[in-house]
């Protein structure tokens, strides 16, 4: 208390009042003697009134700085509050009604942005997880946001995107012209761009962003890569199947016109020219079962309804099928079954044909002295059946395709060997009814392997191997 | 650093920038003409190769320009340095561009070569580093580049072993003799698409580190055998 300038300032102007009554007193001896007695009464209460402002003062300071310290809690003002004498908490009253009002605003701006931010929240997640890439940038060409599709997409590899110039993380010339244009004309841009380094085709759209003048622009993004190598496909195909029904046809008719035109021709060349409409008919025959089947297959028109079966007497059965074309060809067919009897889930006259496809295929593709190996085994939940041969291999950017209707490694060669140009398509797909798959490993020159993966039969069941014993010998000759 | 000079920085930079991606993308068409040949893609690709020439001059004048008028030093002067040898480096791989899709049409005219696996993976391999330098130039990384450098010597054996490959042919069939030029001077080319790509990583060192590392070994060995 002692310490206080406002308290000393007090009691000195108390003091002073004090001692000017004293003096008056004194000079016109008011009250004689008493004089003494009043001075010190009088300097007494000037020190209590000191004292006693002083608090007052204190406690309203108190107050005061409680209720604009801690604005944000009611009580604690509550409390400051109680301890004011009741003419003070009167004048106090206006700054609590302005300080309420002031909350109830904040609290309501807090909620307001809480929202906001929670919507930002959402339109992140959103812009973020969509299927499209979105990238926007500013009238600079500056990145403003970008997701993780249109990263992925346009191969940014840079963490630090945001606030970096467009045409310095993506460096694509056809997206940075369009970008440009969109910013100086205002003008929509829609184009399909490829990306030259992972050949992906996008379909790119840059729009302005809406208001004037322009802000920026949005740039949306999707894959068409998928949908072009389809309707490549689709095209493919029709050319293909009008291509392989046509080469037969024409033939047949070429072959019955001389033979119409010429009707005294020579028996013995009449008789070659009917051969050949026989067996090209067969060939047109054969192509359209094919294109049939595949047909069946692709619409899954039947459930396939698969259950247990060994491999080994279907191979057995393909193997002894093919024995006769193999031996003409002079090529080696041989099977090498495993320690166990693997069982598949699977149709069996479908995994005939699987096998059948496989081999006929190996056979044709297999120089005379050849060797084709059929191969099958348990891998994990997998049964794996491989055919292999030592032919010429199929080029490593021709594998995928391979399975492709009618897609032939070799156009001019290939249609000599025969066959319909289907079998692998088949193939593929009667593997994928089973949930299975087919794959190919080849390189050049040193032959092909066609490897089927189709799903293993619960493993308790399997009973000892079905295989016929005289070709159980490994790598031995399949007699035929 | 001055207005003038920021904002002549930043327009070299982006000039060099859209002359990189569009020699990229040069390069990349005519890697392609080698698995699909076509003829008038290979006089469309001759035909950018004019615009980059022009862009090329346009940088070197710009970089003349600047180093005139605002007399940089430091980081500034580096850069222009750097900018002038990157953008003389990409006009030369877009020269390789133009060569290769000739090349790659001289050999489709004689089918019976086949082209290599390893000439597609050894011209994948030379073009991504190429994209890697221009990654290292635009996030100032130098470590990236270091690695630029050092895939150069895969790309040389690959293509030592391609001409290996094609003097055997040549002993073997001597009536194929042109064609196998034309995959010979393929593989030549692409490797030095790598060997551009390597400059301009070294070049990138030199923007960041401020120390040249081109022939860095050869200086190195001189100095063991002048110390010596």
């Amino acid at each position: 208390m002692f310490r206080n300038a406002t308290f000393w300032k007090l009691f000195v102007s108390s003091l002073a009042i004090a001692g000017f009554a004293a003096l008056i007193a004194y000079r016109w001896d008011v009250l004689g003697d008493a004089a003494a007695l009043l001075s010190a009464l009088l300097l007494a209460a000037a020190t209590l009134q000191s004292w006693w402002m002083h608090r007052r003062m204190r406690i309203l300071l108190d107050t005061l700085r409680i209720t604009v310290a801690s604005w944000e809690d009611p009580d604690l003002i509550r409390q400051a509050d109680r301890r004011l004498p009741s003419d003070l908490q009167e004048m106090l009253q206006p700054l609590h009604l302005a300080g309420n009002r002031l909350m109830r605003r904040v609290r309501s701006v807090e909620r307001q942005a809480e929202r906001q931010a929670e919507r930002t929240e959402l339109m992140h997640a959103v812009l973020t997880t969509v299927a499209e890439g979105v990238l926007v940038v500013d009238t600079d060409e500056n990145v403003l946001f970008v997701n993780e599709t249109a990263r992925k997409l346009l191969d940014i590899t840079t963490r630090e995107v945001v606030d970096r110039p467009i045409w310095e993380v993506v460096r694509s010339s056809s997206i940075e012209e369009a970008v440009q244009t969109v910013l100086t004309s205002e003008e929509d841009v829609q184009r399909d761009v490829v990306m030259p380094r992972s050949k992906q085709v996008i379909s790119l759209t840059v729009t302005a962003l809406p208001s004037e003048p322009v802000p920026g622009a949005v740039l949306v993004l999707r894959d068409l890569t998928t949908l072009r190598k389809l309707e490549s496909v689709r095209r493919d195909f029709v050319t293909n199947v009008s291509h392989e029904l046509k080469t037969p046809l024409t033939s047949i008719q070429a072959y019955a016109d001389t033979l119409l035109n010429d009707p005294d021709s020579d028996p013995e060349q009449a008789s070659f020219f009917l051969s050949r409409i026989v067996s090209e008919s067969e060939r047109l025959h054969s192509i359209i079962l094919d294109l049939i089947r595949l047909g069946r297959i692709e619409s899954q028109e039947d459930k396939p309804e698969p259950r247990a079966l060994a491999v080994g007497p279907i191979v057995a059965a393909s193997i002894d099928d093919h024995g006769a074309i193999a031996d003409a060809a002079g090529i080696r067919l041989l099977a090498d079954p495993p320690q166990t009897a693997v069982r598949v889930m699977a149709e069996e006259d479908d995994l005939r044909t699987i096998l059948d496809n496989l081999i006929d295929n190996a056979l044709k593709y297999t120089d005379a002295d050849g060797q084709v190996l059929v191969r099958w085994f348990a891998d994990e939940n997998w049964g794996i059946i491989e055919v292999q041969d030592d032919g010429a291999g199929i080029p490593q950017e021709k594998q995928l395709r391979v399975f492709e209707r009618f897609y032939r490694v070799d156009k001019a060669r290939d249609r000599e060997r025969g066959g319909t140009g289907l079998g692998l398509s088949i193939v593929k797909h009667l593997c994928q009814r089973f949930r299975g798959s087919v794959e190919v490993e080849s390189a050049m020159g040193e032959g092909s392997t066609f490897r089927v993966r189709l799903p293993l039969a619960n493993t308790t069941l399997v009973q000892t191997t079905a295989f016929p014993a005289e070709r159980t010998s490994t790598l031995s000759p399949a007699p035929h | 650093m001055t207005m003038h000079l920021s904002r002549d920085l930043q327009k070299l930079h982006r000039t060099l920038l859209s002359m990189s991606s569009r020699v990229e993308d040069m390069i990349h068409q005519a890697v392609n003409q080698l698995g699909d040949p076509n003829f008038e893609e290979a006089v469309k690709i001759a035909k950018l190769d004019d615009a980059i020439d022009e862009l090329d001059v346009e940088i070197e004048e710009d970089c003349l320009k600047v180093l005139a008028l605002n007399q940089p030093v430091g980081v500034d002067l580096r850069r222009i340095a750097t900018v002038m040898k990157i953008s003389g480096e990409l006009e030369r791989v877009a020269d390789i561009a133009a060569n290769i899709a000739q090349r790659a049409c001289g050999l489709a005219e004689s089918p019976e070569i086949p082209i290599p696996d390893r000439l597609q993976e050894m011209a994948h391999d030379a073009v991504d580093m190429l994209h890697r330098a221009i990654d290292a130039y635009v996030d100032l990384d130098s470590v990236k580049a270091m690695q630029v450098c050092a895939d150069d010597d895969s790309i040389d054996d690959m293509n030592r072993q391609i001409i290996e490959d094609v003097i055997a042919d040549m002993h073997r069939t001597p009536s194929l003799v042109e064609p196998l030029l034309h995959l010979f001077s393929a593989s030549r080319q692409i490797e030095r698409v790598a060997d551009h790509a390597t400059n301009i990583a070294e070049d990138v060192v030199y923007l960041v580190e401020g120390t040249i590392i081109r022939h860095g070994r050869h200086f190195v060995q001189n100095q063991v055998e002048r110390s010596s």
